[in-house]
């Protein structure tokens, strides 16, 4: 039975459940003991009243007074006789003269009393020891005894001499009948200690059943690898960034379902399973889990094990690996992520979903190949996370930063276009839009930066009267209203700000109303400001946007312009194409991702007239370029 | 309900056999002590019980002729009576208290007094029969009454 699968708890309800069963036990014991101990002390007290009265009767001499005096001796029997209660089965008094045999010297039982000084031998030699030692002491009779439980001795002692022996048999009834005082709590404990064992044995049952539950939903009962929710539990118990995880997914297994069947799809799996713990069975701590169809995770301990060279190893093993199925052979082919778990790393979903990325971005280049996520893993880990942008836009941790437009002749700058940074207060650090943007886009989060954006912008242009800017507009700021209020707002009340602001619409998703995108734009250009399409030629509906949109400015996208080194004719042509569709329809023309000298010169020699850029100049806060 | 009293009557044949061989235990021990041989000894006894008992034994054997005796073992008076008419000079083992303390032919007792076991052995009425007691029995031999 593993540990993994049983709950301490019951344990503990177990072992409380017993203590208690054991408690109740060793109470009525205690209670029965008690008892016996007070009638003991009580016969104790018996014995001294009994000696105390027969030294009033023969103050001096015992022994020589009874062997006298016979009618003392009757007389005495007689109130020993008397002394005798149902508890008592003998009461009598022995001598031991001259240190040899013990003798009667009086004897209370009523029927044939011992004769005087008639010859006994005790067995137990506490006799003696009383007799020695002048303290009463109780001796608990075996079964050889007939009839008797205990035997109080006490000595009787004259002048500090030890006379006689007083010899109190309490009967074997009375030891009964105490034993059964606390028969009706006995029986009570009982009945509770029977429940007791039912409630244990329920619990046993229902133990057992809940260690079956564990095991089933920890265990991937096809596979034998653990399921997601025993490395759920797992973290929850371990520092996360101790281990490496690697994600590995077969290629289109779901071809091995549809052509052998669901069966020999499960057989795969297990001897597919079987190989991985193969190669990690080496290390301790490491363990495999199914989390999807054909997705599996490895989780090793970063100290035990070398994250390169076990994904290498373990990738070429599963690609080596061939299954012998109905008389075929099948190879399949797996794609691998894996990451060094960065220090202080504590959400597992955001580990995987970072695994998951990048499995994605194999598999899309071709699949069949493993990838590691290096460095970048901890940035990844911590700001693709959409609490965390959230908690910066809360706190307005949010900066512009300002890339020149460099009119290319002169390279004088004509404009600056505002970029969003999120800022890392506690690393000191500006965040990249492809960070967090995919993952606020569509949602409030992304409205609330675009106001917190625009809020700079204008703040900028209040503060620098002689500069114009350009500021990116996604669909979703388009549709919504209070985004679209703001602006307007602002350039209603501040007329002088619209002709120095061109609106740059974002080409990453398609418009469907046309109409109403139209009576937006044309509303901001009544104010005087002017709209550019960004990343002209890398998206949706490019000549849709010129031909519907009453457009100003076109900015070619960097990944036409990067072109430029690798296929310099081509790409001339497409440049040149889409600046001659400009002109005529009398736009502006900005060429994006300028980084260096020779795709400058291009621009010079393609006569664009806007060039923006590295190589002019990089993003940063405004005041560097103005103060 | 047949089942449980032939269960009791088992039962209780159970304990009775238990009782005997416990007392056979017990004589056989006294007796061969007494007589300190390997040999088979012989026990004069007129008693069915004690005879039933004693038949059990591998060491004494009961016998109904008291001139072959090496002991005469009594429990009643009139045993004593007998015993002592038919051969007044064999050594007598008794179970009752009071033949020890009146007739000298009498030279031990096993018997109960205050639900406690007794033996006694007399001394001098030992020497008188020539037997002696391995060293064990001697705190349970006086030499007076």
């Amino acid at each position: 039975m593993k540990y993994k699968y049983i709950n301490k708890y019951i344990f503990a309800m177990f072992a409380l459940l017993m203590l208690f069963g054991v408690y109740m036990q060793y109470s009525v014991w205690e209670s029965t003991d008690n008892l016996k101990k007070e009638e003991i002390n009580k016969t104790k007290n018996y014995a001294q009243k009994i000696i105390t009265y027969i030294k009033h009767v023969i103050p001096h001499n015992l022994v020589k007074s009874l062997d006298e005096n016979p009618s003392l001796r009757k007389e005495l029997n007689g109130i020993l006789q008397a002394f005798m209660t149902d508890q008592y089965q003998y009461i009598f008094m022995l001598d031991r003269k001259n240190n040899k045999y013990y003798r009667f010297l009086l004897d209370g039982s009523k029927n044939s009393p011992e004769e005087y000084h008639s010859i006994f031998f005790p067995k137990s030699t506490m006799y003696n020891s009383v007799y020695k030692n002048q303290t009463i002491q109780i001796v608990k009779q075996k079964d050889s005894i007939e009839n008797v439980w205990i035997s109080v001795l006490a000595p009787v002692v004259y002048d500090g001499k030890t006379e006689a022996l007083l010899v109190l048999d309490l009967s074997k009834e009375y030891g009964a009948y105490l034993e059964s005082f606390n028969t009706p709590l006995k029986n009570l404990i009982v009945m509770m200690q029977i429940f007791l064992a039912i409630s244990i044995l329920v619990l046993m049952i229902l133990f057992y059943r809940y260690y079956k539950f564990r095991k089933h939903i920890l265990v991937d009962g096809k596979t034998t690898a653990y399921t997601k929710i025993y490395l759920e539990e797992y973290f929850n118990k371990n520092d996360l960034s101790n281990y490496h995880i690697v994600m590995i997914d077969i290629d289109e297994f779901r071809t091995v379902n549809a052509k052998y069947g669901y069966e020999v799809g499960d057989v795969v799996l297990k001897e597919f399973v079987t190989c991985i713990k193969n190669a990690i069975y080496n290390y301790e701590e490491d363990f495999i889990c199914r989390i999807g169809g054909g997705e599996f995770l490895v989780v090793l301990p970063s100290k035990k094990a070398k994250l390169d060279e076990f994904v290498k190893s373990l990738f070429l093993r599963l690609k080596e690996k061939r299954y012998f199925i109905k008389n075929e052979v099948i190879q399949i082919n797996v794609s691998m992520s894996a990451i060094k778990v960065p220090k202080d790393t504590k959400n597992l979903n955001r580990v995987l979903r970072v695994l998951d990325e990048k499995l994605l971005e194999i598999k899309s280049k071709g699949k069949g190949d493993y990838g590691i996520i290096g460095k970048e893993a901890k940035d990844n880990l911590k700001y693709r996370d959409i609490d965390y942008i959230k908690e910066l836009l809360e706190k307005q941790s949010l900066i512009c930063y300002y890339q020149p437009i460099f009119n290319t002749k002169s390279k004088a700058i004509v404009k600056y276009e505002a970029l969003v940074r999120l800022y890392d207060v506690d690393e000191k650090k500006a965040l990249s839009p492809y960070l967090f943007m995919d993952l606020i886009r569509g949602t409030s989060q992304y409205i609330k930066m675009s106001k917190l954006v625009f809020k700079d912008v204008f703040e900028t242009l209040q503060k620098y009267p002689d500069i114009e800017l350009s500021v990116n507009l996604h669909l979703d700021d388009l549709y919504n209203k209070d985004m679209i209020y703001m602006i307007n707002t602002v350039l209603s009340t501040h007329k002088e700000y619209a002709s120095r602001l061109t609106f740059e619409i974002l080409e990453d998703k398609e418009i469907f109303d046309y109409q109403k995108v139209t009576e937006i734009f044309d509303n901001l250009k009544i104010f005087g400001s002017k709209i550019a399409i960004d990343d002209f030629g890398s998206g949706y509906a490019n000549y849709s946007y010129l031909i519907k949109l009453n457009v100003d400015v076109i900015k070619i996208d960097g990944s036409i312009i990067r072109e430029l080194k690798s296929y310099t004719h081509k790409t001339k042509e497409v440049i040149k194409s889409i600046k001659e569709l400009a002109d005529s329809f009398e736009c502006e023309v900005v060429a994006e991702f300028v980084s260096d000298e020779i795709i400058y010169n291009y621009m010079l020699e393609l006569d664009i007239k806007y060039s923006q850029g590295f190589y002019l100049g990089e993003p940063k806060p405004i005041e560097e370029y103005l103060d | 309900m047949k089942k449980l009293l032939i269960i009791f009557f088992l039962l209780y044949g159970q304990l009775v056999a238990f009782d005997k061989k416990s007392t056979l235990k017990i004589y056989d021990k006294i007796f061969t002590s007494m007589f300190s041989t390997n040999a088979t000894i012989y026990i004069y006894t007129t008693n069915i019980e004690y005879r039933n008992i004693f038949d059990k034994s591998f060491v004494i054997k009961p016998i109904k002729d008291i001139a072959k005796a090496d002991i005469a073992f009594v429990t009643t008076e009139n045993e004593l009576k007998n015993v002592l008419k038919t051969n007044p000079n064999i050594a007598i083992f008794t179970t009752n208290r009071h033949f020890l303390y009146n007739c000298q032919a009498v030279i031990g007792a096993f018997y109960w007094t205050k639900g406690r076991k007794q033996l006694i052995f007399i001394k001098n009425r030992l020497d008188k029969y020539h037997l002696k007691l391995p060293q064990e029995y001697e705190k349970y031999m006086v030499d007076e009454l």
